[in-house]
């Protein structure tokens, strides 16, 4: 049967107090509450910002865990150059330029000067002009060309559009382009000779540039500058690819006998100037002060009301984000919700929706924008955001980097990102120059959400992460040395990255890839190795979502590969703008799926697992009761299954299962096991252990996010036997399931042997460096986990220490409770001595 | 079913397992667990020297002391050819007039400068100054890391065809042959390829541009016979490519030839196992493309470019009504013909080393 949630929560209002917190909390959101709001909010008609402040600062004092307010900063300027070209000074004042801020003629005069520069700037701080106008200038001057490399196509668009516009404005004659996968077979040519600017990404110039710089001849004989924007987007295996693919480009720029400048331009992050050498291999200036003005920020901490003190159950961070954002969208405050899934993104927007838009003939005033839009559908929103006809925009970490979305008041964190680097990154979305803006970090009951409104010193005193690359990371940098020797024959004095380049080389040529000729490698496979090469971690095919509602095949959506098998499997509910498809058929090989357009009352949730096997140990630290160690180990993925989800209740209302092939991978890892016996004597039975060990590795898996300043997805955890014979996962109970290889249940009691193994694992193939700080740090990972675990207030365990547990029937004292279970496992883990064995003989 | 990342990853795990087998160390099992404790924690320190040391020891004839062990030019005396430049060996055939090739005829009338037209000045230009263009390359792929081993250039004068083919037997021989072939075409004001504007000509662009040297190509016109052979085949043939045309429309059948597709495996073996025959096969694969190719131009030029046409100005072009086909004749075995000069490909493959 199909229910409309609408009539639901309609009946529902019917019953229930105003502003019944439970109810709400329950998962109702009565769509009263921004009438209400409305009604005792009285439209101020002054700022808008300030009633609303003071309205949440009124009613909810005790939801705001914390409360900072960065205060406004005022306008830095600094004269035109005197070098500068007279046309490129009349186009800046035909749009209102007088002056510079400060960084840019900071910027302006180092990269004249010839020094590699990395701007690091918040957003709208007029950071383009910081590479535009050296880069006109020189186009200007002395007809010097420029490459763009943005991580997206969409952000290059934008640029050649600000580009073009300063073009016009005073006819300068700079030709700058877009070269990307759309840019159509007959234009290419044109852009080649012609482009003075080419805007293009990191993607395109790995396969469809450098494997052709002889048709870039002329560009590449004369190019001055790199500039590369959103510097911060390329850390992990992202970036760790670009660093060696611009060691490609500096090759090639070589062989052209050109040196050209590089300009980076970086959101916040602690390590920019770092990032920026690493990435280029060369010396890099850093301008770190902004000359922008800016007004003033509130920034609010906000914790969910506890429900249910017994079970410490607080409200979900959903509810509370969609009430905030009503209440801004009700006083007519222009708004952006950041949620940390596409699911949340559409189940968010559906409750905005089914309040603003609930009229069809009216144009829709809250938008949902993640990724995996046609690019039509993507540039309609992002032009209806500019031109402010949108009041509330929902979104995924894709707003997060620069996209030109115009000038909003509120910005709405439903949940931590993961980094405090992306908190501050999307809090900046918010923010006029003239005028005052809120940020609201509002707390899941995830742990690191509560572990920062418990301790919001640590958050707003936090330094943003370090944004890591391994540019010599030996499975990356091979990939490239093939490129690159397919490009340019290598000669023995050459280098590429810390390796050993020519038994890298000998290596490649045992395989008959390269041959060595005198002193030089030449490529000889009969092969284009940039297409077997992929920059980003998901592997290549994007899937396609097909709609088939009226035996149509209209291409709906876009899906990258590695949440496919997530989002896409047969059952699955697929929103598009909160309209609900539910997929029919998945064609994993042509990587499609079909959907039907359905009307349901839930969504799914898949469930997936993850077992591994030890392939090689490294290095171990033990004592006699329990091991720790790092090496390298296989790791298999599977969906499983899927959850249906009510709407509003959230209530479970059925399980489908799901057959798509694993995902497999080799990473390192670190890893901890409990001497057998200790084990025996520490839990009656071994699904108590089981319960402590998934508890612990869920502590353990968030401290380490935090101590290692990595995302959360950048580790992965996993609870088995270390041989992948068994693996353990969290049951809809809270209690551990142990399934055996094939997947099905393993009764673990009967067992011949039992030795569960600990696994936090570095979350990308071949592994980006985190196993090994990880190793050396277990002893503060596991003293924090002990602490976090030890200090929360719930009985059996929740969200923010060992994970979600439902209330149990049985009263907690007759068994042991899954928070016990994981106290018990961590104690037996922290009584490690340091007594290291290094595994490596010498 | 396997998917994309399981197969990627399992490469890796490949690639992995080879250079540590290269070293030496013990080569880890799926199924061993962790028990393997003198394994090195850095896997990149499994690329140290001593692989380098190894593989020299293993493989003695990387570099230089390859090169040293064949005399050049007992290769150039295999192949049929001189040589005339460090890693070059030219071969040089001529065809004395007529030439019969399947039912096609190549007499000293063609010579004669009426049907050919170059679009810059619309003056015929006579067949004898046209130069037949073909390649042999260690790919199929765009892009800087394909390069033509072997090029073939064939041109008529009064009495004869001749075929000069260059072929080099090492990379250092790349640029004496690109300078060869420049030298070759600086009165060569049209080329004749098959389907030499996507692929012959902008590789060799590639290739000239690599070695700093001007493309001579640049300077000429041209024309590409591949799009007037997808105009001009029957529909019953089964494409348009050039041996298709070859076997349909001129009859002519080869025997023993070594496929296209094979040709840069020719390359491969040279430069890695330094067996010379296939290099023979494919000097012999190219001679016959050549041939064909000016033989169908025969065909295609017998309507010249009718006036006022507006055209690619570097695109010669001269084809504008379909050609008939000479009728396949009833009896078939007898029309077919196997010219004399081409040799057997089967025998014993000779390795130079
Ligand atoms: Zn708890």
């Amino acid at each position: 049967m199909i229910t409309c949630p609408h009539t639901k929560a309609m009946t529902l209002m019917m019953t229930t107090d105003l502003f019944d917190e439970a109810a709400e909390q329950a998962g109702y959101v009565d769509p009263r509450i921004s009438l209400a709001d409305r009604r005792r909010v009285p439209y101020a008609d002054g700022d808008a910002v300030d009633t609303m402040l003071a309205f949440l600062q009124r009613r909810h004092r005790d939801r705001i865990a914390a409360e900072i307010i960065q205060p406004a900063r005022a306008a830095r300027f600094a004269a035109f150059p005197e070098s500068i070209h007279p046309a490129l000074r009349n186009a800046l004042r035909t749009r209102g330029v007088e002056a510079l801020y400060s960084h840019q003629r900071e910027a302006f005069d180092a990269i004249h000067a010839g020094q590699h520069t990395v701007i690091v700037t918040p957003t709208a701080s007029g950071k383009s002009l910081c590479y535009n106008l050296p880069v006109l200038q020189a186009a200007l001057t002395r007809k010097a060309k420029a490459l763009y490399l943005f991580p997206t196509k969409a952000l290059a668009q934008d640029q050649v559009a600000e580009i073009l516009e300063l073009n016009r404005a005073a006819k300068l004659g700079v030709r700058a382009y877009t070269f990307d996968g759309d840019t159509p077979g007959d234009a290419r040519q044109a852009v080649r000779v012609h482009g003075d600017i080419v805007v293009s990404n990191p993607d395109m110039l790995h396969q469809g540039i450098l494997p052709h710089h002889t048709k870039w001849a002329q560009f590449f004989e004369n190019l001055a500058y790199v500039v590369i924007d959103e510097l911060h987007t390329y850390k992990g295996v992202f970036g760790s690819h670009v660093a060696n693919l611009l060691r490609r480009l500096k090759r090639i720029c070589a062989f052209y006998k050109v040196d050209p400048v590089f300009i980076l331009c970086s959101a916040t992050i602690a390590n920019p100037q770092q990032l920026a050498e690493h990435l280029i291999g060369a010396p890099v200036h850093a301008i770190t002060e902004s000359g922008a003005p800016q007004g003033a920020r509130h920034l609010l901490v906000w914790n969910p009301p506890v429900i249910n003190a017994d079970l410490d159950l607080r409200a979900s961070a959903r509810s509370q984000s969609t009430r905030l954002a009503r209440i801004a969208t009700t006083l007519g405050l222009k708004s952006i919700v950041f949620a940390n899934s596409r699911l949340e993104v559409e189940v968010i927007t559906k409750y905005m929706k089914d309040t603003f838009d609930a009229d069809p003939r009216k144009p829709a005033r809250v938008v949902a924008y993640r990724g995996g839009y046609l690019p039509t559908e993507r540039r309609d929103k992002e032009h209806k955001l500019r031109a402010g006809t949108i009041d509330c925009v929902v979104t995924t970490s894709a707003l997060e980097l620069g996209v030109d979305i115009g000038a909003l008041d509120v910005c709405i964190l439903n949940g931590y990102p993961g980094t405090v680097a992306a908190a501050w990154q999307r809090f900046g979305r918010a923010g006029r120059r003239q005028r005052k803006a809120i940020g609201i970090l509002v707390a899941t009951s995830e742990l690191l959400d509560q572990y920062i409104a418990r301790h919001p010193d640590f958050f707003f005193a936090a330094s943003p992460e370090h944004a890591r690359i391994d540019p010599d990371q030996l499975l990356i940098n091979m990939d490239h040395v093939r490129c690159a020797a397919f490009e340019l024959p290598f000669h023995e004095s050459d280098h590429f990255g810390a390796e050993d380049l020519p038994s890298q080389l000998d290596y490649l040529a045992e395989n008959a890839v390269v041959h060595r000729d005198g002193a030089q490698w030449h490529w000889i496979a009969d092969s284009y190795p940039a297409n077997t090469v992929s920059l980003r971690t998901i592997a290549e095919g994007n899937f396609i979502v097909v709609d088939i509602t009226a035996g149509g095949k209209n291409i709906i959506a876009e899906v990258d590969y590695s949440s496919a098998a997530l989002t896409l499997y047969e059952g699955a509910i697929y929103m598009v703008q909160a309209t609900p498809w539910q997929v029919e058929k998945l064609d994993w090989v042509g990587r499609k799926a079909f959907v039907r357009r359905v009307d349901a009352d839930y969504y799914t949730d898949a469930i997936d697992y993850t077992k591994l096997k030890v392939l090689d140990e490294f290095e171990h630290a033990a004592s006699r009761a329990d091991r720790a160690s790092h090496g390298e180990v296989h790791v298999v993925r599977r969906v499983a299954g899927y959850k249906k989800i009510r709407y509003y209740t959230h209530e479970n209302i059925g399980y489908g299962n799901v057959h798509l092939p694993d995902l497999e991978m080799h990473t390192s890892a670190v890893w901890w096991q409990i001497d057998p016996v200790t084990l025996a004597n520490s839990f009656a039975t071994r699904h108590q252990a089981i319960d402590g060990f998934l508890g612990a590795a869920y502590a353990l898996h968030h401290i380490a996010a935090l101590v290692s300043l990595a995302e959360l997805r950048d580790i992965g955890r996993s609870v088995g036997d270390g041989n992948g014979a068994w693996s353990a996962v969290v049951d809809a109970r809270g209690r551990g399931t142990v399934r055996a290889q094939d997947g099905a249940d393993l009764n673990i009691e009967q067992a011949s042997s039992f030795k569960p193994t600990l696994f936090l694992y570095d979350n990308y193939p071949g592994g980006i460096g985190i196993a090994v700080p990880l190793f050396d740090q277990r002893h503060t990972v596991i003293e924090r986990a002990i602490q976090v675990v030890a200090s929360c207030r719930c009985k059996e365990g929740c969200p923010a220490c060992i994970g979600p547990i439902p209330p149990s029937p049985a009263p907690a004292s007759a068994t042991l409770s899954p928070r016990a279970a994981a106290q018990r496992v961590l104690g037996l883990l922290g009584s490690a001595t340091a007594s290291t064995t290094p595994g490596m003989a010498g | 079913m396997n998917v994309t990342r399981p197969l990627s990853t399992h490469q890796l795990r490949e690639r992995l397992m080879q250079l540590r087998r290269e070293r030496g160390n013990v080569v880890p099992r799926l199924d061993e667990g962790s028990a393997l404790a003198d394994l090195p924690s850095n896997i990149a320190q499994t690329l140290s020297p001593s692989l380098a040391e190894r593989l020299a020891r293993l493989r003695p004839w990387v570099g230089k002391e390859r090169s040293s062990k064949v005399d050049p030019v007992d290769v150039a005396h295999f192949l049929g050819g001189a040589l005339v430049d460090v890693g070059v060996v030219r071969i040089e055939h001529s065809f004395p007039l007529p030439l019969q090739h399947g039912r096609a005829s190549l007499n000293d009338a063609f010579t004669t400068p009426s049907a050919l037209f170059s679009e810059k000045n619309a003056l015929p230009i006579p067949v004898c100054r046209t130069a037949f263009l073909d390649t042999e390359t260690t790919g199929l792929s765009n892009g800087t890391g394909t390069v033509a081993f072997m090029i073939g250039f064939a041109r008529f004068d009064t009495n004869a065809l001749h075929v000069t083919q260059w072929l080099i037997t090492s990379f250092a021989g790349e640029r004496a042959m690109l300078t060869a072939l420049a030298r070759c075409l600086d009165d060569v004001p049209l080329i004749v390829t098959f389907n030499g504007a996507a692929f012959d000509l902008p590789l060799l662009h590639t290739r000239f541009r690599m070695h700093n040297l001007a493309d001579p190509i640049a300077a000429c016109a041209h024309a590409d016979l591949l799009p007037w052979a997808r105009r001009n085949r029957l529909k019953q043939w089964p494409d348009a490519r050039l041996q298709t045309l070859e076997r349909e429309g001129l009859g002519f059948h080869r025997v023993d030839d070594l496929p296209g597709a094979e040709v840069p495996k020719a390359w491969q073996q040279w430069l890695t196992a330094g067996a010379a025959t296939p290099l023979r096969w494919a000097l012999e694969h190219n001679r016959l493309d050549l041939v064909t190719l000016v033989a169908l131009l025969q065909r295609a030029s017998h309507h010249p470019l009718s006036p006022g046409r507006k055209a690619d100005p570097r695109q010669a072009w001269l084809f504008e009504r379909p050609t008939p086909w000479p009728p396949v004749p009833v009896a078939a075995p007898g029309s077919w013909v196997r010219n004399p000069w081409v040799p057997k490909r089967s025998g014993a493959m000779q390795s130079m080393l």
